[in-house]
């Protein structure tokens, strides 16, 4: 087949919300255990950005613990997969800023 | 002028599309024609546009993945309010629509001011989720006289079932031989009889718990500018989130046209809409060929469904069906990438063998114009996360579960789980431990019913029943795992 020499490769999506790639997802693990020698799923999702998007992690989620666990047991480590859920906090959603703000509760 | 693209089905063997006043909407100066009950996502999809945003880095083309308002691919620019969920959100007439660039660099500046009203409420259940666990749990809490609360980020009841037109399996409790669209009608009507003790919140999303107030802060979007604030109190809680659908990693999963084969149902069998003419399906579980039968009916051609595993995990029915339709069924077969320009064009598939390693020279180009994604789904537990609840990872149940008493009462006191979010299971036993938690949920802040008490040990026993056939041996399994004793 001709035209499959010329085909254009596309990347490998791990975390739609924030555009990160399968490759990134990689780098990000060896980079945090190199310099941080840390390897637990909070740091993983800070440094990597995954699960910090709109979705809150409803899409990548199941695709950084596959790679944190599957990378750390290339190298000898098991992880507890109970330990590989980062913590989460409020907004789940997307919400509109104004939606928020109280002007009568300006005082502290 | 070019001949203007409709994608919506008007012959179709069971359902009957009910579309209301046409109306017409602005997308990046070009007039699309829309029906009123359609959502800003599927009026686009049935005009033929497929790409809603660019990425927020590499600017990647992209069109919505679930439908359901979960994935947050869908987001655009609606008259002038960025990152609006347009799966979830109804049109209406001059709505301008506009693509999303990314969504980094970008203050969020509404063109119209936001109208904000705040209400406190208390309750006594408050349930989320609408779907057969949560409006299942809502009837029992309100027949024993409970004033409930249910919250849904879809505009419409029913949640899932609304898209299900195959005939259930099972027995006379579990709705056999009817379609999951008409069950949806019966508990909607069920809900209704009780209005008097069911507050519903429809176009609502919970967006936090916070423990020690114990309030459950959720926003309801009236039209687009326009919300409530709720800060709900309840005395217990039913979560019935229900899931979402997996992804897969492959180069190319995130053109547009590559969605969770649930949102293709979603489009097909709700709106009317055929989301693409000739699409590759992967994974031949239940969801893959029941949903390929769907589009079959719908007009659509899918051109293969493909799975990594040897044999089908499908109900034989269901594959004997599609294949008799002539449509190929791949086994020992995944997908290298997808390829096309701005959508899907194509995929290259390959097969594997016993240890699923790539057979050498096995790849096959397949033209195709969108891919659905039926892999599994996840339980959604990301507010039973937050108000505490114990999670485990059980693998058999569809990945992280909480832990649950035999009345689905989570490690948080009155906070109950039902459906989907506790098991990926079936409607039909998301139905029953929606009347568990629902009835558990009155009983424990003590409300007495000997007709809730009754139904909610039918609703146990007939769950171990349906439990004890060797097809759900591993959901048995998972299970064993995340019981504790109240």
């Amino acid at each position: 087949m001709e035209e499959e020499t010329h085909r254009f490769h596309h990347p490998a999506i791990v975390c739609r919300c924030m555009d990160i790639t399968q490759d990134e997802m990689v780098q990000t693990f060896f980079a945090m255990v190199k310099f941080l020698g840390s390897y637990d799923a909070d740091t993983y999702r800070r440094l990597s950005g995954a699960v910090t998007g709109f979705c809150q992690g409803r899409g990548c989620l199941q695709h950084l613990q596959r790679i944190l666990a599957g990378k750390l047991r290339e190298v000898g480590v098991q992880i507890d997969p109970d330990k590989l859920l980062p913590r989460r906090r409020p907004p789940l959603q997307p919400v509109p800023m104004g939606l928020l703000y109280d002007p009568e509760a300006v005082e502290l | 002028m070019s001949q203007e693209i409709d994608k919506r089905i008007y012959e179709h063997p069971i359902l009957k599309f009910e579309r209301r006043r046409p109306v017409y909407i602005l997308f990046e100066d070009k007039r699309i024609k829309a029906y009123e009950n359609e959502t800003v996502a599927a009026a686009l999809y049935a005009a033929g546009v497929i790409q809603f945003s660019y990425s927020a880095k590499y600017h990647r083309p992209r069109g919505p993945f679930c439908m359901i308002g979960k994935c947050s691919q869908c987001l655009m620019r609606v008259n002038g309010v960025p990152h609006v969920r347009t799966c979830i959100t109804p049109v209406e007439d001059g709505m301008t629509v506009e693509f999303e660039h990314g969504h980094d660099a970008e203050l969020p500046t509404p063109k119209q001011p936001i109208h904000v009203e705040k209400k406190n409420i208390e309750y006594d259940v408050v349930i989320i989720g609408s779907g057969p666990a949560g409006l299942s749990a809502a009837i029992q809490a309100a027949r024993a006289g409970a004033k409930v609360a249910v919250l849904d980020q879809s505009p419409v009841l029913g949640g899932q079932l609304i898209k299900q037109t195959h005939k259930f399996f099972g027995t006379k409790e579990s709705f056999a031989g009817t379609r999951g669209v008409d069950i949806a009608k019966m508990l909607v009507d069920e809900v209704k009889d009780y209005d008097e003790n069911i507050d519903i919140y429809p176009s609502t999303q919970a967006i936090g718990y916070f423990r020690r107030e114990k309030v459950l802060v959720a926003f309801q979007t009236k039209s687009l500018g326009k919300y409530n604030l709720l800060n709900l109190k309840g005395k217990s809680y039913v979560i019935a989130t229900g899931a979402m659908e997996r992804s897969l990693v492959f180069p190319g999963n995130d053109l547009p046209g590559v969605m969770g084969a649930g949102a293709a149902q979603t489009l097909m069998n709700v709106f009317g809409i055929r989301p693409a003419e000739e699409p590759l399906i992967i994974g031949a579980g239940n969801v893959g060929v029941i949903i390929a039968y769907q589009a079959a009916q719908a007009g659509i051609k899918v051109k293969a469904v493909i799975d990594i595993l040897p044999k089908t995990a499908a109900y034989l029915v269901h594959a004997a069906k599609i294949r008799r339709m002539g449509i190929p069924i791949l086994m020992r077969h995944t997908v290298q990438e997808a390829y096309g320009n701005g959508k899907v064009e194509g995929a290259t598939v390959y097969e594997v063998d016993d240890k699923f390693r790539k057979v050498p020279g096995s790849e096959k180009n397949i033209e195709i114009d969108g891919i659905w994604l039926a892999v599994g789904l996840t339980p959604s537990v990301e507010v039973l996360d937050l108000m505490g609840a114990q999670i485990k990872f059980v693998p058999e149940l569809g990945g992280y579960v909480p832990l649950r008493t035999p009345f689905l009462e989570t490690t948080v006191s009155n906070v109950f789980v039902a459906g989907d979010a506790s098991c990926i299971e079936e409607a039909s036993t998301a139905m029953m431990e929606g009347k568990i938690a629902g009835a558990s949920a009155v009983l424990n802040i003590g409300f007495k019913n000997d007709k809730v008490e009754k139904e909610r040990k039918n609703a146990v026993e007939w769950l171990d029943m349906f439990r004890s056939s060797p097809h759900y041996a591993r959901i048995k399994q998972g299970l064993q795992k995340v019981l504790v004793q109240g």
